[in-house]
């Protein structure tokens, strides 16, 4: 049995929006410590880890441990009918293998999808060594992003001791978005060596949906080797993203 | 990384699985479903567009006159069918070798996807404008025709692994375009030299 409340229905929509770039089908888990989900891409290039914690919200009753197979598609249709102002209601209903979405404002809509069975597939963590580590506001780096995409496919991103750049190129010309410790929307750089790598830029802008659920996010590399950003979600929430650096060619 | 003896296991669970497949409409009109053949140890996958006749009738990969092509590169560098494995992007046979339709691909490309992990190549050998667009695709690459990407090598990361990919013509191509039969040697002596750096 799981049925949690969380005050704002809306950084439910941005979390599920995102993770649906990423995946058709996901298992939510419930236990007594909170929702967890975990889904890699078919391609294998990209993961989230997604977290909400049961503190994170306002009521949380969950027996055991509740296995919650969605279709994003759907879910993500019925979340972007949250308002502002709505809290978000989820009920496991095993009984009728149903997952209830009940928003919580100047009246009650609820929704309900069929659950579906899915195998739980192992994803272990990828273990990286990362040289680097910043921390900026999720706009900054949301701007960022929509900067590069201007003239690239791709984003090298370098990390230096005094700063983390986001350089592109392509046929119509170059792009250059720098955040130095004076920058106000960087709030941590840790660096010892200068560290590069390049990603597809489509998986960023895919994963930045997220971004109206966050205020920070963390990103954390080494040269030519995955990338992880976590992004703080309200209550204690997180939500990280691991994505493989991009394809070069001889 | 996967042990020989879980690879078999696995691959033997996947094969029951696709020989039951009925998740779109050719499980009715396949007389046989072709899943693969070749050393699941291989540094070397090669992955062609869907099976034949010939490979319909038969159950294996590359068994008809392009078959025959493909083995005549592999002997030209060496390197025998039980040295590498080989597979199609697509298990059933299209009826009357049409394009495949693109819920036959969903259907079909989670199988390819978990032989690429049971088997986890260091090189991966497109054969065809059709492998090669499917795959380039689905690692973030922007698909080109296979005359301007053939013999070019890409380096893809994944989360979980590695690999280069090396797309070339199909086989069949030399059949019916004779002088491509010298630009697939020259692509086969370029697998050459990419698996001698991994050995």
């Amino acid at each position: 049995m799981f049925r949690a409340l969380f005050h704002d229905a809306r950084t439910w929509r941005y979390v599920v929006d995102a993770i649906s770039t990423l995946v058709d089908e996901g298992l939510f888990k419930a236990t007594e410590e909170g929702l967890r989900l975990r889904a890699m891409d078919p391609s294998h290039v990209a993961m989230i880890d997604f977290e909400m914690p049961r503190d994170a919200f306002d009521e949380y009753e969950c027996e055991g441990e509740a296995k919650i197979g969605v279709n994003f598609d759907e879910m993500k249709k019925i979340m972007r009918r949250g308002r502002s102002g709505d809290s978000l209601e989820l009920i496991h209903d095993a009984d009728k293998k149903r997952l209830i979405l009940r928003f919580r404002g100047k009246s009650v809509r609820t929704f309900s999808i069929p659950l579906l069975e899915l195998e739980e597939e192992e994803l272990p963590e990828p273990t990286i060594e990362f040289k680097g580590l910043a921390i900026v506001t999720a706009k900054a780096l949301n701007e960022a992003i929509k900067d590069i995409a201007i003239t690239s496919d791709y984003v090298k991103i370098q990390m230096t001791p005094d700063a983390l750049i986001l350089t592109a190129s392509g046929e119509s010309g170059e792009v250059k978005v720098e955040f130095t410790r004076e920058s106000e929307a960087l709030l941590d750089l840790d660096a010892s060596e200068e560290i590069s790598a390049t990603y597809t830029l489509s998986y960023l802008q895919d994963v930045l949906k997220v971004v109206g659920a966050a205020d920070t996010v963390k990103l954390q590399f080494s040269t030519n080797m995955p990338i992880r950003l976590d992004f703080n979600l309200p209550g204690g929430g997180r939500f990280t993203y691991f994505l493989a650096p991009r394809i070069e060619t001889e | 990384m996967v042990c020989p003896m879980d690879k078999a296991c696995l691959m033997n669970q996947l094969i029951d699985q696709i020989k039951n497949c009925r998740k779109c409409p050719l499980w009715k009109t396949r007389t046989n479903v072709v899943i693969g053949e070749g050393n699941l140890d291989t540094y070397v996958m090669f992955i062609g567009e869907a099976p034949g006749a010939n490979e319909d009738r038969e159950g294996r990969p590359f068994c008809g006159a392009a078959g025959r092509v493909l083995d005549q590169m592999l002997e030209h560098i060496n390197l025998k069918r039980s040295d590498v494995y080989i597979t199609n992007v697509l298990k059933c046979r299209p009826p009357n070798n049409r394009d495949p339709l693109p819920e036959e691909i969903k259907a079909c490309t989670p199988y390819l996807e978990k032989q690429l992990e049971i088997i986890r190549p260091k090189i991966i050998c497109t054969l065809g404008n059709y492998a090669t667009t499917f795959i380039m695709s689905k690692f973030g690459l922007k698909p080109a025709n296979i005359s301007r990407v053939r013999g070019r090598i890409f380096r893809i990361n994944t989360l979980k692994m590695r690999f280069i990919l090396l797309p070339t013509y199909h086989p069949a191509t030399a059949l019916y375009k004779p002088p491509l039969r010298e630009v697939l040697r020259e692509d086969f002596e370029l697998l050459k030299k990419i698996i001698e750096r991994f050995t």
